[in-house]
């Protein structure tokens, strides 16, 4: 599995061995496609969270 | 020494954040990222581009810093008022508070500066004058009712 990524001064990511450069519209480009994915996965995490406990809740009043 | 890649890409399958980097040959390397591992690294990402927008003088300048609410004059009115206050016993001694402010709100609109005020309540006048904020009865009797 390839290691964490990393970001370095020079503005560039270096993912599993490859060093990616970026501009800084790159970077922002890439961050807010990071944070709106982020956002995303905990969203439907939560929900997801809470449809077990709905389901856990009604089980347990039948 | 990391080999160079052509570009990175994020992708997402509404549970997993795959942050990818692709060759020029086509060759992908993907790594998953948790969500808060994302945002880490969202902001690691920032952190390194804002130095190189090299734009940090211009924003001062185009977005000064403002504050927000308060009163802007604060410092004028104090020192108005503190005036108001010292000149109300001198022109009005032993009046009400109502008219002591008509009284002096009367002095302040018929009030024009001489070159060489002599009597204190003239110069406190002046210099109530000269703070520049507009004042009337009402405000002043406000203010008097303050003490």
């Amino acid at each position: 599995m390839p290691s964490d990524p990393v970001v370095t001064t020079d503005l560039s990511v270096r993912i599993g061995g490859r060093k990616v450069a970026l501009s800084p519209s790159a970077a922002f480009t890439l961050a807010e496609q990071l944070i709106r994915g982020a956002t995303r996965a905990i969203i439907v995490e939560e929900a997801d969270r809470a449809a077990v406990l709905d389901t856990v809740r009604a089980a347990e009043r039948a | 020494m990391p080999e160079p890649a052509a570009r990175a890409v994020v992708s997402d399958d509404d549970s997993t954040i795959w942050l990818t980097a692709y060759t020029a040959a086509g060759e992908a390397v993907p790594v998953a990222l948790q969500p808060a591992r994302a945002v880490a690294l969202a902001g690691e990402l920032i952190e390194a581009a804002v130095p190189k927008l090299n734009v940090t003088d211009k924003l001062s300048v185009a977005c000064p810093v403002k504050t927000r609410g308060g009163d802007p004059y604060s410092d004028q009115r104090r020192t108005r008022d503190a005036k108001i206050r010292t000149l109300a016993p001198l022109v009005a001694p032993g009046k009400s508070i109502e008219q002591q402010a008509r009284d002096i709100a009367g002095r302040l609109a018929r009030y024009r500066p001489m070159p060489d005020e002599a009597s204190p309540e003239r110069r406190l006048m002046q210099e109530i004058v000269e703070v520049g904020l507009p004042v009337g009865a009402d405000r002043i009797r406000k203010i008097l009712g303050e003490q």
